[in-house]
């Protein structure tokens, strides 16, 4: 069933950032290592796998917070 | 954590090509004057903004308020955030705050003052009315003292409890780094738990990045608040504190503070994020 493929590419892309980021990155090299109808492969490829989850304005504000010593020291 | 390691963490966030904030907390990052202003130029003419906290402790005369604050200001800090409270008070005379604040409006340098604050302790008010001409145009917050820490032997009579089940959204969603070098996902009590670590500064930084960009936890906690994972945790055997919460950064800790509860809410997160792009899917494959 490569609906269960499917399913198990966005469970995946979901729990492991990277394997996401990949996902936008070489969409084909990867989804190519799964049995999946070209429907299917052409529904994955429309998501934009690149969005965060997180909106844009905390993304990009993108601070980093950095503690020279823990704040129970 | 070593200037090299904390050039390394601002290298790191230049990943994407865009200019990130910085904010530079300690202990007192003061107190290693040196390192400070070797950081603080370092990342600043890379391009960063940079912010620092400070207990205002080196502010004791005058003069020498205003010869640190223009030695922050040359090497292009932005901001300085100072702290005060009963608990600084006891070893921070008001003056030295005072003296950093006159200091630092001389210089035309941004200063926010901040003040953690209990139903026990003198409350920002009061400092504001000791020192009013001198706070005009600082931007002035006070900070309920979460019971986190050295704090959770506080009576819960000394906390500002507002709330049964607070319902606001996470309000401090900001990629920080521990000082022991974990990457965690806030810079309030929350963040610090094991069960929200990213990442450590042992790995590539962009791979941190993107767990956090990508976290159904913070997505979760951002779009709705700690509160939406109470149903789910009460069905796994949390039990909410009885006498309510100081605010919604209390809350979260509370949920997250246990692992396994904090796995079952992460799963929760999880399970929902994938309901959402699986409808996206089926949506985009009936197109």
């Amino acid at each position: 069933m490569s609906e269960n493929a499917v399913k198990e590419i966005i469970r995946k892309a979901i729990a492991d950032a990277e394997f996401r980021r990949d996902l936008g990155q070489d969409f084909a090299e990867i989804i190519d290592q799964y049995n999946l109808t070209d429907e299917e492969k052409a529904a994955l490829k429309s998501i934009d796998w690149s969005k965060p989850l997180l909106n844009d304005d905390i993304r990009d504000s993108k601070w980093v917070h950095i503690y020279k010593q823990s704040p129970d020291e | 954590m070593s200037n090299d390691d904390i050039k390394n963490i601002i290298d790191g966030a230049f990943w994407d090509g865009k200019r990130p904030s910085i904010g530079l907390s300690g202990g007192e990052a003061f107190l290693y004057l040196a390192d400070l202003l070797e950081v603080i130029a370092y990342a600043t003419q890379k391009g960063a903004r940079v912010s620092v906290n400070t207990n205002c402790y080196w502010a004791q005369d005058v003069d020498q308020a205003r010869s640190i604050v223009r030695q922050v200001q040359a090497a292009g800090v932005h901001k300085l955030v100072a702290s005060t409270d009963t608990f600084h008070k006891k070893y921070i005379d008001d003056q030295c705050v005072v003296n950093a604040v006159n200091a630092c409006i001389e210089a035309h340098l941004e200063l926010e003052l901040q003040y953690v604050a209990t139903r026990k302790s003198e409350r920002m008010f009061d400092f504001i009315r000791r020192h009013a001409d001198d706070l005009v145009n600082i931007t002035c917050r006070e900070i309920p003292c979460h019971p986190v820490g050295r704090a959770g032997k506080m009576k819960v009579s000394s906390l500002i409890l507002r709330s049964k089940m607070p319902r606001g959204t996470c309000p401090n969603a900001v990629l920080s780094v521990s000082a022991d070098g974990r990457y965690i996902p806030c810079c309030n009590t929350a963040g610090h738990l094991e069960a929200l670590q990213l990442g450590t500064i042992a790995e590539n930084p962009q791979d941190v990045a993107a767990r956090f960009a990508h976290s159904p936890v913070m997505r979760k906690l951002w779009k709705s608040g700690p509160v939406s994972f109470v149903g789910t945790a009460v069905a796994a055997g949390f039990v909410p504190q009885a006498l309510g919460y100081v605010d919604q950064c209390h809350l979260c800790h509370d949920l997250f503070k246990d692992t396994e509860m904090a796995a079952r809410l992460k799963e929760q997160a999880e399970q929902e994020a994938f309901d959402e792009l699986y409808a996206v899917y089926e949506a985009r494959r009936g197109a």
